[in-house]
């Protein structure tokens, strides 16, 4: 009994985790860049020089 | 490959009293091969004294050599510096682990927390001071004007492969991510030198690769092994092979996508200047809450997911020896193995190898979750480089030998393991055609040469 308690939580956790990972990937972000780039969403206007 | 070249903030000669300085970079340009045109005349500006600087920063053979000098101090930096902080991080993470496990009783949400969360984000986390160090030498370089001279000198290579001078800075800011890097080549005008851009950004060794590398290296060098220089020597020819890459490929796809003559190039040489010191901490502080918020989101969540994936199910029986083989994550690996077995990979690898898919540091908290929960940890959580190193094969033969790290060093230069960077190439080239050729070719060419690195090693007697 005393580990059951446990697993209910761990499982929880686990199903918040997949429920904001599914939200993250279907939605427009379309994912996270690593090593500490602050780009996702960031936009850059069209500047073409000729 | 002409340069218009922007004389900010000197004087040119017989305009406005001459300057020597001016007259001088000129020179040095032409001598690098470049045509030269001066077509700005700031007026009523100082003679900069920097007079002879560029004449050595932008000379063909010196400027090199000083670019090379530079990256390999910058590297011995990150390995001795930032050992001390990354080892008290290390520490830290492990005293929290073994007081939770002294504490709570044992369960699944004891061991979610030390090797789930714990496990996962403090190996990431670790790597903070190294990913500082380098972007506040950057940094510094950026505020100096030297990053403005390396374009300069880098210029004529790309011209040789056929790259838009104005390409430099998109390929330039994808050494730090590929993201920005890919959307900033919005200022090239020619649709096929951009599109060569973009295809070729991700082979810049991007910072999510450092920790990688780093874990790599480490395991293939233990502390004393040939010393931090050894260490030193193997990143900066990491970043070269990428480098290298970036360059071949984008010469082929010039000769395949058959892309239009070189085009001008503008860019403007600011005036040397002493770094602001609180600028560049400004900058440093907004990578180290980026880097934090990222551990403490997509890291730590794809850490307790693959936890799961390792944790369940559990075996009917209750015998925890085969635990790991029998879970959602083992029996994925398992089909995978025969895939990566030619590289020198078993199948934690390559849960590793999936998963980092969504971002590549992720590998480094796969392999602390994947390789604990095997560890027996009678004698405390131990560094994940000295379980990694005491990791058999079932032949009793190490398994992260030196041809195994070297494959798994170089399949890395080369992957296109970036979810992300996909998203951005189909949004700036409003197609999927070249994400998915982009992850094709790049999945391939990394395959290929870790297979050949791997192989190669073996026949050498690695």
């Amino acid at each position: 009994m005393d580990g059951e308690w446990q697993t209910w939580i761990a499982l929880g956790i686990v199903a918040l985790a997949a429920v904001w990972m599914a939200r993250r990937f279907l939605g427009k972000s379309g994912g996270s860049c690593g090593g500490g780039c602050d780009c996702s969403g960031k936009t850059i206007t069209p500047k073409r020089e000729e | 490959m002409r340069i218009l070249y922007v004389a900010s903030g000197m004087q040119i000669p017989g305009s406005h009293g001459g300057s020597v300085h001016a007259l001088e970079l000129c020179r040095a340009l032409s001598r690098a091969g470049h045509e030269v045109h001066v077509t700005s005349l700031p007026p009523d500006n100082p003679v900069d004294a920097a007079v002879d600087l560029d004449g050595v920063l932008l000379h063909p053979v010196l400027g090199w050599v000083i670019l090379g000098g530079l990256m390999t101090a910058l590297f011995a930096m990150i390995f001795s510096v930032a050992a001390v902080p990354m080892a008290w991080i290390d520490a830290g993470f492990s005293s929290i682990a073994d007081w939770i496990k002294t504490w709570m009783a044992e369960g699944d949400l004891r061991d979610l927390l030390t090797d789930g969360v714990l496990a996962g984000v403090g190996s990431v986390l670790m790597f903070l001071p190294q990913i500082l160090l380098l972007f506040f030498f950057i940094g510094l370089l950026e505020d100096t004007g030297y990053m403005a001279r390396v374009a300069f000198i880098m210029d004529r290579l790309m011209g040789l492969v056929g790259l838009n001078g104005r390409a430099f800075i998109p390929l330039l800011s994808s050494y730090a991510c590929a993201i920005p890097g890919i959307m900033a080549t919005r200022t090239i005008a020619n649709p096929r030198e951009r599109l060569i851009t973009i295809l070729v950004a991700p082979l810049a060794s991007c910072s999510a690769r450092l920790p990688v590398y780093v874990m790599m290296i480490g395991v293939l060098l233990p502390s004393g092994a040939g010393g931090v220089w050894l260490k030193v020597a193997f990143m900066l020819g990491l970043y070269a092979l990428g480098t290298v890459g970036m360059f071949l490929f984008a010469w082929l796809f010039h000769r395949t996508l058959r892309s239009s003559n070189g085009s001008t190039m503008i860019l403007e040489l600011p005036p040397y200047r002493i770094p602001a010191l609180r600028a560049v901490l400004l900058r440093l502080w907004s990578r180290a809450r980026v880097f934090i918020t990222q551990a403490g989101t997509i890291i730590l969540v794809i850490s307790i997911l693959l936890w799961a994936a390792t944790s369940y199910p559990k075996p009917a029986d209750g015998d925890d020896t085969d635990r790991l083989t029998q879970s959602i994550a083992g029996q994925l690996g398992k089909q995978v193995e025969p895939l990566i077995e030619p590289l020198g990979y078993d199948w934690k690898m390559g849960i590793g190898l999936i998963a980092s898919f969504a971002a590549r540091e992720v590998f480094v908290s796969t392999m602390s979750i994947l390789y604990r929960a095997d560890d027996p940890g009678e004698e405390g959580t131990r560094p994940l480089q000295t379980i990694l190193r005491e990791q058999k094969r079932a032949d009793g033969s190490p398994l992260f030998n030196t041809k195994t790290c070297l494959s798994m060093l170089v399949f890395y230069v080369f992957a296109m393991q970036c979810m992300a960077t996909l998203a951005i190439t189909r949004r700036e080239t409003n197609s999927w055609k070249w994400p998915l050729f982009q992850f094709g070719y790049l999945t391939v060419t990394a395959y290929v040469a870790a297979l050949l690195v791997y192989q190669g090693a073996g026949l050498l007697g690695y």
